[in-house]
């Protein structure tokens, strides 16, 4: 359940693509290739392979489908990589219809309907077409165990209830995609609460049973894999807190899209840095330090660079003709180092600026502590001070406003002292004022009904067990910064002791009931999906899971898009106020 | 997971009829394949001037990299065997196999700057924008580019190889002879040492004997090291020259390697960046053919420019040719005039004569 394996098997079919008739001569093998995407395979492609290794398999061309000014090359054999939308198809008819290359092997990353294949055989007039596939990668893989479809959610819902037509199919081929992808066959089970989970999962029901059932054909495993819809509006909290991990920061200060970091808005910038990639598969830095907490990358990245500087300076050192040996024969390596060195520390510099400029650690203090603590009066004073600190943005203070809100309920003397305080203060704009009362009517009442059932239901007792028995390694709980657990941690706990109630994560068949939640054994495959955008810090979450139980579970999280909590206010703000 | 669907492809496909005739007459010039079909001569079809079938054919010139590299492989192997064998200690004669594996890293050395050669070739065609007379276009021209990467990276491990072996076998030479040399004499003497205590009491003549037997080996031994020395050394400049001449290639390698995971190894950046380059060809163009117009209207200019100073030069002629031919001829005209100008003013006598007699 490693996406990136399941990339690589991808792409090794589509740069080794044979086609069937033919046995393969020498000549055959050594042809020179031309691979033509179109905009979304163009990234998908990117986040998991790079241009050598298309090099290495005889790749030399690489052109979008769009591209009408290619020039005409019969000589090359074509791999053609799209996804199967109206307008590929179109271009792709055109294509056929008068070719510009010799052979062409088509791939589609979802699955295409009959009626587009046959008008694709009806353009083929000269059978230059030799191999058409299909192979499910429809998504966009972030970190191993994360994926994303990257759909903005303005565009995905008409509000916070229905979701967009164009938006839902879109999410539920992505999303057939990818269990195709890993070769499941999932129950459903989806948040009772949330009718945007429920709408989906009945779409992807009918998919997989009816539409595809020939492609769900997968031998029936002891414990059936089991895929989890979460609706954002569940769990509003994770993504309004400031995050402290590398990953989770890049994207919330510098921004990070498909993996690459765009730093040209850095003062000082050297000219080579303007654009960066970060993929933990090719930088064994970010790796290592991607899950990590601003404390903890700040000594490891001191590490590197004190080992980068240990050999600066035995390659400073040369005096002897060994010497100039031993560098040049290290200078490749040394180059790479040189040049991961310089673009790490030019993001952790960024990130370091961004902070002290934003006094994001007061903000993030009493962030924390608001989402932890009940009702503490202390807290409230901090909150107080903070709004009333003219230095600190107006975003900020809108955003603690809100984090209160959901922590406290609804009818507060507090809350109303909060927009008083709101109101006074001259930067803070009144649509933000009129924000903060949307923010309370829509999560007011959910966070009310949910209160009692599932996410909130420990006592004293409940709490303790749950302490001894959480799987997640709280190594973070003395850190002030991430007292913080997001609620797919107590999820993901109790899928793994099969506890998780029927009437909050409902199935859709009831047929299915005779697996009871005591007798079948916790499923090992976990994929959950959540309607309306991940976080990063809930990445981390899953990632540290699959480590404490390896060989037990394997849990994969994706959601629609990944979120900051720029976009997430933002997402809110654009449900118009009288859907709610 | 995948499902091929080229079955349900090539069925849809016979379903609808293709006429090749009717096509190869409607696109005659663009269609190689369906004249395939008409003609079912392949070869014939193979040899015609349809030269698009064919790759280009600066990528030919590749596969002389190609084929000397599986040399290099080749004789990489051999060259390791040899050192390995060399390296260990041993008593019978060696300069045989030093002979071979000097013409080994040679040949080596040879094939590396083949290759080099290659390369260089490909950088000319790709700074010309033509080969053997025809112009590339502009997908050629990627084509050619990310061949030479490829194949600069290819050799650049090669080579890298290489080098690594021959470091190593020049430490073990070096510390070779360090070691059996110095190490050597330092025991003997030891050895002398000891022995002169021993026997310092026994035999004065065996000890006289055996420190002359001593010190003539160690003279010999001195000079034998010494001569081994030279033939050592000599060994290791070659060998160091030798890889210093593949650094050089290694190093202009180096340019063309993409450096894996920066930015300039992402397939969507070389995309864009290809459509940016494409777009400033295509500024350049329209420049050039502004240009174009432009001198197209200096050429005007200049000629009327020319035009004009044609005609003032002819102005600044003609009074002068004028004044000539005037002067001339008025010496003959004047006498020819005079009656008619003498009967002018007897006119305006006459008609001086009327006025004044009306005024009269």
């Amino acid at each position: 359940m490693n996406l990136f394996t399941v990339a690589d098997f991808y792409i090794n079919r589509l740069v080794n693509s044979q086609a069937r008739s033919s046995n393969p001569s020498l000549i055959e093998q050594n042809r020179i290739k031309a691979l033509i995407l179109d905009k979304d395979t163009t990234s998908t492609i990117s986040m998991c392979a790079t241009q050598s290794e298309l090099l290495n398999h005889e790749i030399y061309l690489v052109d979008t489908i769009e591209n009408n000014n290619r020039n005409v090359m019969r000589h090359l054999k074509c791999l053609v990589y799209v996804k199967p939308t109206e307008e590929t198809i179109q271009a792709l008819i055109r294509e056929l219809d008068n070719p510009r290359y010799g052979d062409y092997h088509i791939f589609f990353n979802n699955t295409v309907t009959k009626s587009q294949l046959e008008r694709l055989a009806e353009a083929d007039s000269m059978e230059c077409v030799s191999k058409v596939e299909e192979i499910f990668q429809d998504y966009f893989i972030l970190n191993e165990d994360l994926f994303s479809f990257d759909l903005p959610s303005e565009n995905l819902f008409y509000n916070s209830l229905m979701w967009d037509e164009v938006g839902l199919t879109d999410c539920t081929k992505s999303l057939t995609s990818l269990l195709l992808s890993l070769k499941l066959r999932p129950e459903i089970r989806f948040d009772a609460t949330s009718r945007l989970c429920g709408k989906l999962a009945k779409e992807l029901s009918y998919e997989i049973n009816h539409n595809e059932s020939s492609l769900f054909d997968f031998p029936p495993m002891d414990s059936p894999p089991v895929l989890v819809l979460l609706d954002r509006k569940t769990d509003p909290l994770t993504p309004l807190l400031q995050p402290w991990t590398y990953q989770s920061m890049i994207s919330e200060y510098i921004g990070v899209k498909r993996n690459m970091v765009d730093l040209s808005n850095v003062p000082d910038i050297d000219k080579d840095l303007q654009k960066v990639t970060l993929s933990s598969r090719q930088d064994s830095f970010f790796k290592d330090t991607m899950y990590l907490n601003f404390g903890e990358l700040g000594d490891k990245i001191k590490k590197y660079v004190d080992n980068y500087k240990e050999k600066t300076n035995t390659n400073s050192r040369i005096n002897s003709i060994e010497d100039i040996k031993n560098f040049i024969e290290k200078y490749p390596e040394f180059r790479k180092l040189s040049g991961s060195v310089a673009k790490h520390m030019a993001i952790i510099g960024e990130l370091d600026r961004q902070l002290q400029m934003r006094d994001v650690w007061e903000v993030s203090e009493v962030e924390q502590n608001l989402s932890v603590h009940k009702d503490d009066p202390e807290d409230f004073q901090d909150l107080v001070k903070i709004l009333e600190n003219s230095k600190i943005d107006a975003y900020y203070k809108l955003k603690l406003a809100c984090i209160y809100a959901l922590r406290q309920g609804n009818d507060n003397s507090q809350l109303n002292e909060i927009v008083q305080i709101l109101q006074n203060q001259p930067l803070v704009p009144v649509d933000d004022v009129n924000l903060f009362h949307k923010f309370r009517r829509i999560f007011g009442q959910n966070q009310a009904a949910d209160e009692s059932r599932y996410w909130e239901r420990d006592d004293l007792l409940t709490e303790l067990t749950k302490r001894f028995n959480s799987r997640m390694r709280n190594a973070d709980s003395g850190n002030v910064f991430m007292q913080h657990i997001p609620k797919i941690s107590k999820l993901l706990t109790d899928f793994s002791k099969n506890k998780v109630p029927k009437e909050q994560f409902k199935t859709l068949e009831e047929t299915e009931t005779f697996r009871g939640a005591s007798a079948s054994p916790p499923s090992q495959d976990l994929v959950v999906f959540v309607v309306g955008g991940v976080t990063f810090e809930e990445a981390r979450f899953v990632h540290e899971f699959n480590q404490t139980m390896e060989g037990k579970m394997r849990v994969i999280l994706g959601g629609t898009s990944v979120v900051s909590t720029h976009e997430y206010m933002e997402s809110i703000r654009q449900i118009s106020g009288s859907d709610i | 997971m995948f499902r091929d669907r080229t079955n349900l492809f090539l069925s849809y496909r016979r379903t609808f009829p293709h006429n090749s005739k009717f096509n190869s007459s409607r696109r005659p010039l663009e269609d190689p394949f369906a004249d395939e079909d008409e003609e079912a001569y392949p070869m014939q079809e193979f040899g015609t001037k349809n030269s698009d079938t064919l790759p280009p054919s600066f990528v030919n010139l590749t596969q002389e990299v190609d084929e000397s590299l599986v040399e290099v492989d080749r004789l990489m192997v051999q060259l390791s065997k040899l050192y390995r064998k060399n390296a260990l200690p041993g008593f019978e004669d060696k300069s045989h196999d030093e002979k071979e594996i000097e013409s080994l890293s040679f040949k080596l050395i040879q094939l590396f700057q083949r290759c080099y050669g290659v390369m260089k070739r490909l950088q000319r065609v790709e700074e010309e924008q033509q080969y053997m007379g025809h112009q590339l276009q502009r997908d050629d021209l990627v084509i050619l580019e990310n061949l030479r990467k490829r194949y600069a990276q290819k050799i650049q491990i090669q080579s890298n190889k290489f080098r690594v072996l021959q470091n190593n076998y020049l430490k073990f030479l070096n510390k070779d002879d360090s070691k059996p040399v110095f190490p050597k004499s330092e025991g003997a003497s030891q050895l002398l040492l000891e022995e002169e205590e021993e026997e310092k009491g026994q035999n004065r003549d065996i000890e006289a004997y055996s420190r002359q037997t001593l010190q003539r080996q160690r003279t010999n031994n001195a000079s034998a090291t010494q001569q081994f020395l030279r033939e050592r050394d000599e060994e290791i400049t070659q060998l160091a020259k030798g890889v210093l001449e593949v650094s050089v290639i290694f190093r202009e390698m180096q340019e063309l390697i993409i450096d894996q995971g920066t930015i300039v190894d992402r397939i969507d950046y070389n995309l864009e960046n290809t459509v940016i380059e494409l777009r400033s060809a295509d500024r350049e163009l329209k420049g050039a053919t502004r240009y174009q117009k432009n001198t197209q209207k200096c050429k005007i200019i200049l000629l009327l420019s020319l035009c004009v100073v044609a005609l003032f030069l002819f102005v600044m002629l003609k009074p002068h040719s004028n004044t000539k031919t005037v002067k001339v001829p008025s010496e003959g005209t004047v006498p020819a005039q005079h009656p008619n100008h003498l009967g002018a003013p007897s006119e305006n006598d006459q008609e001086a004569r009327r006025i004044s007699l009306a005024v009269v």
